[in-house]
């Protein structure tokens, strides 16, 4: 049981502001400096009523939001923290207050991690410098957005940091963040407590906070509004009483820091004080352990969790190239399929000789978070790489790896501690790996002790006792086995194994490896690393899970069998073969990828290459154009018939001698200019000159003109396509143009976008103007042939 | 502000992938069909919108809001108030986006038009919902007007954010160069008369998309003309401005 006593915060600002003549729209944070008088009354009011500690008139006093009023934040927080310290007079403490900065983060939004970071640290040192004595974040709806900020105060000052963000009745933020994801992820970081604020009325807050008190030790901070708002006048009618009265009914969960939000007022901190003054709060600690992304927990000491393998380019020729070419695209399709199959963490690894690896992880924990929720296990062996993924993830990571030689736990430890996650300890030293169970075992209790010295819980710590392949070092395998079962018994930790390399050089491999995962989970594997695609691995996980009793009722395992046992999809050759009336331009204009890719095999069998191509695949495709610029099919079907005429394509190439294959050059680099995320048009266009037989480099959306330069010079780029959709972004585009010229990139830029015409491309320098993806690939076709 | 249930007409999700009446091939209107369904489910859109007194020179009471534009203030000429609405199919919809493109570009064009069709639907709800409560209290609503819709500067979008207070209330944001997050977003400004007010035509000068639609610039009216053209322009994703 853990006891604080009650600290009372303030009620709102903006509110009372309101009521004293601020105009809706404006920046309540000048009157710091137009009006401190105000200002500091209204503290004055809030000390007065109770408040044990206030929040300086800070709110959104960072420099994007500051922008083009005159002031400056340094101005504006210094006046503001100087307001309340005088009305404070030594009564209460005085935090800086800082709210969200207004602009959505990557990967859903433009703005940086390392942006947002930077305008809360600005914020900070013109704070502490002012005399704050705390930071109090609130009103944040990404997780992410917060870390920058909570990770901002840890690194600029030694004040306490409290952090609150604002919920839906559904008990999500926003953005999808879950409370408990929340608590988990911000109690890592070293923050003095963690809570809601704004949201709705204290009665509604309380499911949310109880929600909070299940992943976190630390206090809880209650700072909800006077109840909810008339959908009409947007007015607050809860009274003080019933509002004192709701938060009272919280102490049991936790709630230590408890104040007002919008709609309260110096009468409700009063009434609170009535109520509160004086008590303790009493709470039971966490009852969840694990780790989490902002939108879901994959708690820990409850059953089997899979861990997905495949973001890793060990082996995968494919994701070697996605990597080569920063195509985050590739990763995130990775992960979105994993999740589909059931992964629940996924592993991380960029590690490829000649990339900027640290820089791959960020961009790759931030494009795979924004398309799939799962928590992340960060994956690499330089500790610069692991930091870079664990600034970018949003929520808990797990770390892979530390081992038991003294320099990694030197120098991961610390990283695991800082960024709070949970971390994977490889059952290796100095001297490599022990080959008895009972070696490793010692090995897992040294990780354990470092990690507990460094100030990780125990609960954080995994242990890997390290897969070896059977083929190579067959007496391994049971070691492997025992040590799983050691760990378990002797330490009761959480156990990883990368399970599938224990059939390398064997065939069936997947026989070999589901065998070895029944039993490695059978010995205690709790965490293992698979290929959640593989249906007959995932079959294997299944089946354990009902062994186990962890599938109550066998229910899941049933389940997943019942919708195996649909008529499985007719074979398509079969298909194809009964069908013989269908020709390769049918299955071109129908978009059917499988059957055109079928029927150029076969029709190659007996034809020339280049035949086929421009006496069948060429004018079927003349003919998609055709029909589209009639307006009989539209972009998606477009799309569909240039996909089956690549698989068509693909299969021209694998018939042509390598010597005959084109010789290819550089690429064609695509980008959709910085400041715009409209990505759409240019993925079309990526999709048709890809399957029309051009290699293209997709440099995403959002992409800095320097970067596109850099990237059109080093890779000797053929062509450059630009696309830009807003009348803003476009002169985003006209910078572009002017950076790759001025890096002596030569090549022709095609560009592209709703707003765009044939006279303004060319008066912002652009060689080309495409008003769709049809007639980009036609310029294409006539500059490359 | 949460909304009711979403419905999302797949005639409209098709009339934004540049559909002219033509026969559809089926295959196309099952998966629109499909993706509409999985917006309803998955979606959370959410809306606020606020009623302010018009006061001298056009500015609306408790702020400094005043729409600017020909066209707009002609429109709220006979009217003693405005309303300012913003709504967004909110974050989800940009995650869905995400996915749908990692997997497969042409089935984000569809998912993409589908959400421009639910954003569409969101707003009409809201006005047609405004509309029946005045019409009760023998009031009159103007159409809805967007910053930029005709001469009504599309900078205005920020002042109404600000104003409704939309980031906090609706998680509706603008980027620095001026782009609403989520996308699928719109602001909008109406008038409540007490004398009956003209209703502009439907067609693209009420459409919200307008500022961005290459659909428009290739001539292509989708609500009433259906005037024969080009549909292209290399994003034709018919974004929210």
């Amino acid at each position: 049981m853990m006891k604080q006593q009650i600290v009372l915060l303030d009620g709102a600002m903006g509110t009372m502001l309101q009521r004293a003549g601020l105009k809706l729209g404006d920046r309540p944070e000048t009157l710091s400096v137009t009006a401190p008088q105000v200002v500091e009354d209204i503290h004055r009011q809030y000390v007065e009523a109770g408040a044990q500690m206030i929040l300086a008139n800070t709110f959104c006093a960072n420099a994007h939001k500051l922008a083009g009023t005159g002031f400056a934040v340094g101005q504006v927080v210094t006046a503001s923290v100087q307001a309340a310290l005088r009305a404070a007079q030594g009564r209460a403490a005085v935090a800086l207050d800082v709210g969200p900065i207004g602009e959505m983060l990557e990967p859903l939004g433009t703005l940086s991690f390392d942006e947002a970071y930077a305008l809360f640290a600005q914020m900070i040192r013109a704070g502490v410098a002012a005399g704050a004595q705390a930071i109090f974040f609130e009103t944040f709806s990404d997780l992410n957005e917060l870390r920058a900020g909570v990770l901002a105060a840890r690194e600029t000052c030694s004040l306490p940091v409290f952090a609150c963000m604002t919920f839906e009745q559904s008990g999500r933020t926003f953005l999808g963040c879950r409370a408990d994801a929340a608590a988990m992820t911000l109690s890592g970081l070293g923050v003095q407590a963690v809570g809601v604020n704004c949201s709705l009325g204290p009665k509604e807050v309380a499911p949310i906070l109880r929600a909070m008190r299940t992943a976190t030790d630390l206090p809880l901070i209650l700072k909800p509004n006077a109840g909810l708002p008339d959908p009409q006048t947007g007015e607050y009618r809860a009274q003080p009483e019933d509002f004192a009265a709701d938060c009272e009914a919280l102490l049991d969960a936790g709630a230590v820091y408890i104040g007002g939000c919008c709609g309260t007022s110096p009468a409700f901190i009063r009434a609170l004080e009535k109520r509160l003054a004086g008590r303790t709060a009493q709470w039971q600690g966490k009852t969840v352990h694990g780790i989490c992304s902002a939108g879901e927990i994959c708690a820990f000491g409850q059953g089997v969790r899979v861990i997905g393998e495949r973001i890793n380019p060990t082996g995968k020729k494919r994701m070697k190239q996605a990597l080569l070419d920063g195509e985050m695209g590739y990763l995130t399709l990775q992960a979105v399929e994993q999740a589909e199959a059931g992964a629940q963490i996924l592993d991380v690894n960029v590690g490829l000789p000649g990339i900027d690896e640290a820089d791959m992880m960020r961009r790759a924990v931030t494009a795979i978070s924004g398309a799939v929720s799962l928590p992340l296990q960060i994956d690499a062996s330089d500790p610069v790489v692991l930091e870079a993924g664990l600034r970018a993830a949003p929520g808990k990571c797990l770390v892979n790896s530390v081992n038991a030689s003294r320099e990694s736990l030197e120098t991961v430890l610390p990283l695991v501690k800082k960024y709070g996650a949970a971390v994977v300890g490889l059952t290796l030293s100095e001297s490599g790996l022990p080959q008895t169970a009972q070696e490793r075992m010692e090995l897992a209790k040294t990780i354990l002790d470092a990690a507990l010295a460094a100030g990780i819980p125990r609960e954080d710590v995994a242990i890997d006792c390290l897969t070896l392949t059977v083929s190579a070092q067959q007496e391994q395998a049971r070691q492997t086995l025992e040590a799983v079962r050691l760990v378990r018994r002797e330490l009761g930790l959480e156990t990883v194994l990368g399970v599938s390399n224990i059939s390398f050089g064997l065939p069936q491999r997947s026989l070999a490896t589901g065998v070895f995962l029944a039993q490695a989970v059978a010995a205690g594997l709790t965490l293992p690393i698979v290929n959640p695609n593989s249906r007959e691995i995932m079959d294997v996980l299944s089946a354990c899970r009902a062994l186990s009793g962890e599938d109550a009722g066998c229910a899941a395992y049933i389940e997943r069998h019942a919708a195996q046992q649909e008529p499985a999809k007719a074979n398509v050759l079969a298909k194809a073969s009964g069908e013989a009336a269908m020709s390769i331009e049918e299955a071109v204009l129908k978009g059917m990828k499988e059957e055109a890719g079928l029927l150029a095999r076969r029709m190659l069998e007996t034809m020339e290459p280049m035949t086929l191509v421009s006496e069948h695949l060429i004018p079927a495709l003349d003919e998609v154009g055709a029909r589209y610029e009639r307006g009989q099919i539209f972009l998606p079907q477009l799309m569909n018939a240039a996909a089956a005429s690549g698989a068509a394509f693909e299969e021209v190439r694998r018939a042509t001698p390598p010597a005959q294959a084109s010789d290819e050059g550089g690429p064609i680099l695509l980008a959709t200019v910085e400041g715009d995320i409209h990505d759409i048009g240019k993925n079309i266009v990526r999709a048709v000159l890809e399957n029309t037989g051009y290699r293209v480099v997709d440099l995403g959306r959002d992409v800095k003109a320097e970067r596109v330069a850099e990237e059109a010079r080093r890779r000797g780029a053929r062509i450059v396509g630009l696309s830009a959709l807003m009348t803003t972004t476009v002169p985003g585009m006209e910078r572009t143009i002017r950076m790759l010229r001025e890096a002596g990139v030569t090549a022709p830029v095609i560009v592209g976008g709703a707003v765009l015409t044939a006279e303004y491309a060319a008066r912002i320098g652009a060689d080309y103007y495409a008003k769709d993806a049809k007639q980009c690939a036609d310029i294409v076709r006539r500059l490359l042939g | 502000m949460t909304q009711g249930a979403l419905r999302i007409p797949v005639q409209e999700a098709l009339h934004f992938l540049g559909w002219r009446g033509a026969p559809v091939e089926p295959e196309l209107e099952d998966r629109l069909r499909v993706l509409c369904g999985e917006a309803e489910r998955m979606l959370e859109p959410r809306a606020v919108m606020r009623t302010f007194d018009i006061g001298e020179g056009g500015v609306f009471s408790g702020t400094r809001f005043c729409p600017e534009g020909g066209d707009v203030r002609a429109m709220l000429a006979p009217c003693f108030q405005g309303v300012l609405l913003a709504t967004t199919l909110g974050a989800q919809s940009e995650r869905m986006l995400l996915r749908a493109q990692a997997r497969d570009a042409a089935d984000a064009l569809l998912l993409d038009a589908v959400l421009s069709a639910a954003i569409e639907a969101v707003c009409d709800a809201q006005e047609a919902a405004l509309r029946r409560s005045l019409h009760a209290q023998g009031l009159y609503l103007t159409d809805r007007f967007s910053p930029g819709y005709g001469d009504m500067p599309l900078a205005q979008s920020a002042q109404i954010l600000a104003v409704l207070d939309a980031p906090r209330r609706i998680g509706l944001t603008l980027t620095s160069s001026g782009l609403m997050l989520p996308r699928k977003s719109v602001t909008a400004v109406m008038g409540v008369s007490r004398e009956p007010v003209a209703r502009r035509p439907s067609g693209c000068e009420a459409c919200s998309v307008r500022q961005t639609c290459a659909l428009r610039r290739g001539r292509v009216t989708l609500h009433d003309g259906k005037e024969a053209g080009e549909s292209g322009g290399m994003e034709s994703g018919l974004e929210k401005g």
